[in-house]
C-alpha cells in the first residue's frame, strides 16, 4: 500500500472515530478507530515521527477532556514511539495474527499509560475494573476492528519494508 | 511517509531527539496549568472539532423533533395549568410590592439546550451545550432539567458552550434543606477508585441530625445556581467529625447520562441568588414532575423567583 493510502486511511479512521464518538454519540460503543489509525501507520515510519502521529491524535482526543488534559496526549506519543520501534523488535511480518496481538497489547498499552496518568490526579478507577474489566474488552475490540481493516486493505507496513 | 528504510546515524539520532521532543511536549501540556490547558483544548474544539460538534446538535435537534406529540402536549396543558393557577398570585406580588415601594423582582431566563457528551476517553464529567454566548450564556450559567441540577457551564463560546456535571471534581454547589434550616456545600465524592454515583454534603452542624430520604436544593449563595433547585436525597452519615460537624452521602436527582435536554441560564449578567426556582420543582406545582426527566423541557421565557 502506498504512503498517500496510508495517510488517507488515517485520516478517515480519525474522521470516523470523531464522527461515531463525536458526532454520533456512540462513545465507548464505537471502537477506538483513533488506536487503530495510530498503530497501524507507525509500524511504517521513524520513531520521531510516529511520536508526532501519536502527539496529534492525542491531543485531538483530549480537546474535550476538563481534567488531566494530556494524558491522552502522552499516552498516544508513547504508543506512537514503541510502536515504531516494534519494526526492530520483531521479524517484519505481515502475518494477521501478529497485527492482531500488536494491536490488542498497542490499545492496552494506550489505556494503560493514560490510566497511570489519571492515577496521579487521583481520577483513574482501580486497576481490575480499568484495566481488566474495562480496557481488555476494548483492546479485543480494536484488534478485531484492525484484524478486519488489514484483511480487508492489507497491511499498511509491513509490505514496503 | 515511507521512510523507515534510510535511518543512518544521523538520522536516527534527529528521529530520536524529535520523539524526545514530542514526548516532553506532551507532558508539558499534562503539568501545565488548567487555564492554558483549556486555551489549547478550546482553540481545537472550536476549529477541527467544531463540525462533528455542529453534527452532533443537528443530530439532536433532528432526535427531539421525533419525540411523540402526545408528551408535548401533555406538557403544554400542565404548563398551561400552572401558569393558569399563578398568574393571580404573581400580580397580586407586583401590585404589593409597588404599594411597598419595592422594586421589581429580578427575573432570569433560561434557554432550552440540547445536551451531549464528548464520549472521549477521560472526557467524564464534561457537558457540551448547543447555545453559546450568542443566545446569552455565559462563564457559570447554570444547567438545570426537570429533575433538578445537572451542572453548569464552564466556558462559553459564541454558540456552544462547556460545562461540568455534578460529577466532575471541581463542581461544588451551596445547598439546603428544603426547608431552609440547614445550609452546606455538596460536592463529589472523592473517588480514588472511580465512578462517582454520589455526593458528599459537608458542613452540617454536629448536633443537628438529616434524615434519609430528605431533599436538599440550592440554596443561592454564590451567585451561580438559582435557589430551590433540587440537589438530591439524603442517603446517610458518610463521617462525623466529634462535636464539630457531619457530612452526608446525598444521592443526586440527576443521572448525568439521562440528560439529553436542559434549561441554561441565558439571562444577562450574573447573580441569581435572590430567586428561588422551588415552585418549579414543587410536587403539585410542577410542570416538569409530570414526564420523564428524559423528555425536554418546554421553553421557559423567564423564570423568577418568589420572594
Amino acid at each position: 500500500m502506498g504512503a498517500g493510502a496510508v495517510v488517507a486511511v488515517t485520516l478517515a479512521l480519525t474522521f470516523l472515530h470523531f464522527l461515531l464518538r463525536l458526532g454520533l454519540g456512540i462513545g465507548a460503543w464505537a471502537p477506538d478507530l483513533l488506536a487503530v489509525a495510530l498503530l497501524l501507520s507507525v509500524r511504517r515510519v521513524r520513531v520521531g515521527t510516529a511520536a508526532g502521529i501519536g502527539f496529534t491524535l492525542g491531543i485531538l482526543e483530549d480537546a474535550f477532556v476538563l481534567v488531566a488534559f494530556g494524558a491522552n496526549t502522552a499516552a498516544m506519543t508513547i504508543v506512537g514511539m514503541l510502536g515504531a520501534q516494534t519494526r526492530v523488535l520483531f521479524v517484519t511480518t505481515t502475518s494477521l495474527s501478529f497485527i492482531l496481538v500488536y494491536l490488542v497489547a498497542g490499545k492496552w498499552l494506550r489505556d494503560f499509560v493514560h490510566w497511570l496518568l489519571q492515577l496521579r490526579d487521583g481520577l483513574a478507577g482501580g486497576f481490575v475494573e480499568s484495566m481488566v474489566l474495562d480496557a481488555v474488552p476494548a483492546a479485543l475490540y480494536v484488534g478485531l476492528v484492525g484484524g478486519l481493516l488489514v484483511k480487508v486493505i492489507g497491511p499498511l507496513g509491513e509490505s514496503e519494508s | 511517509m515511507r521512510e523507515h528504510g534510510d535511518a543512518n546515524g544521523d538520522g536516527r539520532r534527529a528521529q530520536l531527539f524529535l520523539a524526545a521532543a514530542f514526548l516532553v511536549v506532551s507532558l508539558a501540556f499534562y503539568l501545565i496549568p488548567t487555564g492554558l490547558q483549556q486555551n489549547v483544548a478550546s482553540s481545537i474544539r472550536l476549529t477541527l472539532l467544531r463540525p462533528f460538534v455542529g453534527f452532533r446538535s443537528a443530530v439532536s435537534v433532528a432526535r427531539l423533533r421525533r419525540v411523540e406529540a402526545d408528551a408535548l402536549h401533555a406538557r403544554l396543558d400542565s404548563l398551561n395549568a400552572w401558569i393558569a393557577n399563578n398568574v393571580s398570585a404573581l400580580e397580586e406580588n407586583r401590585r404589593l410590592r409597588a404599594l411597598s415601594g419595592l422594586a421589581g423582582r429580578m427575573e432570569r431566563t433560561y434557554g432550552p439546550a440540547s445536551v451531549f457528551r464528548p464520549g472521549n476517553r477521560g472526557s467524564q464529567g464534561t457537558l457540551v451545550l448547543d447555545l453559546g454566548r450568542d443566545d446569552g450564556v455565559h462563564a457559570s450559567s447554570s444547567v438545570i432539567t426537570p429533575a433538578g441540577l445537572a451542572g453548569r457551564v464552564i466556558e462559553a463560546h459564541a454558540t456552544i458552550s462547556i460545562g461540568m456535571d455534578w460529577t466532575h471534581p471541581d463542581f461544588r454547589v451551596s445547598v439546603m434543606t428544603e426547608d431552609g434550616e440547614l445550609y452546606g456545600i455538596a460536592g463529589p465524592e472523592a473517588a480514588p477508585f472511580g465512578e462517582v454515583d454520589r455526593l458528599v454534603l459537608t458542613g452540617i452542624p454536629y448536633y443537628r441530625d438529616l434524615a434519609d430520604g430528605a431533599l436538599v436544593v440550592t440554596s443561592g449563595r454564590g451567585g451561580v445556581f438559582p435557589r430551590g433547585v433540587p440537589v438530591g436525597l439524603i442517603g446517610g452519615l458518610a463521617e462525623v467529625e466529634e462535636g464539630w460537624h457531619r457530612s452526608y452521602w446525598v444521592y443526586p436527582s440527576v443521572h448525568p447520562a439521562s440528560v439529553t435536554h436542559a434549561l441554561v441560564d441565558v439571562s444577562s449578567g450574573t447573580g441569581p441568588s435572590g430567586l428561588d426556582l422551588s415552585l418549579l420543582f414543587h410536587e403539585n406545582g410542577s410542570p416538569a414532575r409530570t414526564s420523564s426527566p428524559e423528555a425536554e423541557l418546554p421553553r421557559s421565557p423567564t423564570c423568577d423567583g418568589g420572594d
